[in-house]
C-alpha cells in the first residue's frame, strides 16, 4: 500500500476503496424491481393528476365565462373546437356514450393519452387514458386474487383474463363510493391490458363530488365493462 | 420513448447499480440505507428519462440525483444521522479492513456535503468546477469541504503511518 500524502488523489482513492473492502454488493431484485417502483409512482402520479387537470380546465372554463361553477350546461362557446384528441377518441368509443373533451395531459406513451370528461345528460365521468411500457411482473399481484391491480385503499373486484393471443387483461371494478384528497369519487371501472410490452389502461370514472368537479356525477361510468373490455384491445392506443 | 430507448435505460439501471451502491456507501456508511438511496435514485432516472425523452448523459444525471437525494434525506432525517461510534483502538500493526474501519468512522463524521465533496471529486473523480456544478455551490465552497475532508481523513489514517 502506498504511504503517500493524503493529499494525494490516487492515496484518497484508494482510502475510499478500503473502505467498501468486505461490503457486500447489492444481491436483491435488481433493474426489474426499478421498474416496477416507477411504474408504480406514474400509476400514483396519473391518479393525482385527475384532480389536478380538472381544476385547470375548469378554472379554464370559468375564466371565459361559458360555465357556471357546478353547472353541467354550457353555452355554445364552450361547446365549440372540441379537442382534436377527443375528436380521435370519440371514434374509437362506441356511440351515444356522451361529448367528449380533453381537460388534461396525462404522463403516456400512447396517442390517447390524457384526461377526458364525458358530459351526458347533464352528468360529467371521467376517461382517463395511459399507455406506459410495462409488463405485468412490473405490477405487484396481490395475494389473495390473481391481478396485479395497485388500488390501495379500495374494496374494488378484479377480474384477470388471459386472452387467445396470449395478452393479459384484468377489469377492476368499485362500486362504493370512496372518499379521499378532499374529494368523494363515485363508482368506476378500470382495465388494463398487458400486450406488445406495454400496459394500456383506461379508467372510467362517474364523477366526483369535491372543489374541482365539473358538474354532478354520471348514475355509472362512462362506459359499460364489456365496452372498456374491448376498447381496451384497440391496436390504435399503443404508440 | 422507444422501446430500443427503453432497453437502453433497462441496460443503464442493470450495469451502473453496482458502480452508484458503492458511491451510496461512502456517503451513506451503511449497506441499507445506501440500498435504498441506489433504489430511490434509479427510479427518478427512469422517471426523469421517460418525461424528458432523452437519455444522453444518463450517467451524470444518475449522480446528481444520487448525490441531491442523500443530501435531502440527511436534511429531513438529521437526527438519524450517526457516527460508527467511537474508532477501536487497533494494538499492534493495523490491518487493511482497519483502515477500512478508520476510513468509514471519518467519513461518518462528516457533514453530509463534505462528504459528498469527498466522495464525488476522489472516487468518482470530478474535477472542482464539476463537483461545484453539480451540488450548486461555489469552487471556493468545494476546496473548502475538500480541505476539511481530507484533514479529517488523514487524522484517521495517521496512526497508520507510525
Amino acid at each position: 500500500m502506498s504511504r503517500g500524502d493524503v493529499s494525494e488523489v490516487p492515496r484518497v482513492t484508494e482510502l475510499l476503496g478500503r473502505a467498501l473492502q468486505g461490503v457486500p454488493m447489492p444481491s436483491g431484485p435488481g433493474a426489474d424491481a426499478v421498474f416496477a417502483r416507477a411504474a408504480r409512482v406514474r400509476w400514483r402520479r396519473r391518479r393525482a393528476v385527475t384532480g389536478t387537470a380538472a381544476a385547470v380546465a375548469l378554472v379554464g372554463l370559468v375564466g371565459t365565462g361559458t360555465l357556471p361553477w357546478n353547472g353541467p350546461e354550457r353555452s355554445g362557446a364552450a361547446r365549440s373546437a372540441p379537442a382534436s384528441g377527443a375528436e380521435r377518441l370519440a371514434r374509437l368509443l362506441p356511440p351515444g356514450i356522451g361529448e367528449i373533451r380533453e381537460v388534461g395531459n396525462v404522463v403516456g406513451e400512447g396517442p390517447y393519452d390524457g384526461l377526458y370528461a364525458v358530459h351526458k345528460d347533464g352528468g360529467v365521468g371521467y376517461l382517463n387514458v395511459q399507455v406506459l411500457p410495462s409488463r405485468r411482473e412490473d405490477w405487484p399481484v396481490a395475494a389473495d386474487e390473481g391481478c396485479s391491480s395497485d388500488v390501495p385503499g379500495t374494496s374494488a373486484a378484479c377480474v384477470s383474463e388471459t386472452l387467445p393471443n396470449g395478452d393479459e387483461r384484468e377489469s377492476t371494478e368499485s362500486t362504493r363510493e370512496s372518499r379521499g384528497d378532499g374529494t368523494t369519487s363515485r363508482p368506476w371501472r378500470s382495465v388494463r391490458l398487458f400486450t406488445k410490452g406495454y400496459a394500456v389502461m383506461i379508467r372510467a370514472g362517474s364523477g366526483f363530488a369535491g372543489r374541482w368537479g365539473l358538474g354532478p356525477g354520471l348514475d355509472a361510468p362512462p362506459l359499460t365493462a364489456e365496452q372498456l373490455r374491448d376498447v381496451v384491445t384497440a391496436p390504435e392506443l399503443l404508440p | 420513448m422507444t422501446r430500443g430507448a427503453d432497453a437502453a435505460l433497462h441496460a443503464f439501471v442493470e450495469s451502473r447499480r453496482t458502480a452508484l451502491f458503492r458511491s451510496a456507501y461512502l456517503l451513506c456508511g451503511s449497506r441499507e440505507e445506501a440500498e435504498d438511496l441506489v433504489q430511490t435514485t434509479l427510479v427518478k432516472v427512469v422517471l426523469g428519462a421517460r418525461r424528458h425523452r432523452r437519455l444522453d448523459n444518463l450517467d451524470a444525471y444518475a449522480r446528481r440525483t444520487l448525490v441531491n437525494t442523500f443530501i435531502a434525506a440527511r436534511r429531513r432525517f438529521w437526527r438519524r444521522e450517526r457516527a460508527y461510534g467511537e474508532v477501536p483502538d487497533v494494538p499492534g500493526q493495523p490491518v487493511d479492513s482497519d483502515t477500512g474501519v478508520m476510513v468509514r468512522a471519518a467519513l461518518a463524521r462528516l457533514g453530509p456535503k463534505q462528504r459528498a465533496v469527498l466522495v464525488l471529486r476522489y472516487w468518482e473523480d470530478l474535477s472542482v468546477a464539476d463537483t461545484a456544478e453539480l451540488l450548486g455551490m461555489r469552487e471556493s465552497t468545494v476546496k473548502s469541504h475538500t480541505a476539511r475532508g481530507l484533514a479529517a481523513l488523514r487524522a484517521a489514517v495517521r496512526e497508520e503511518h507510525v
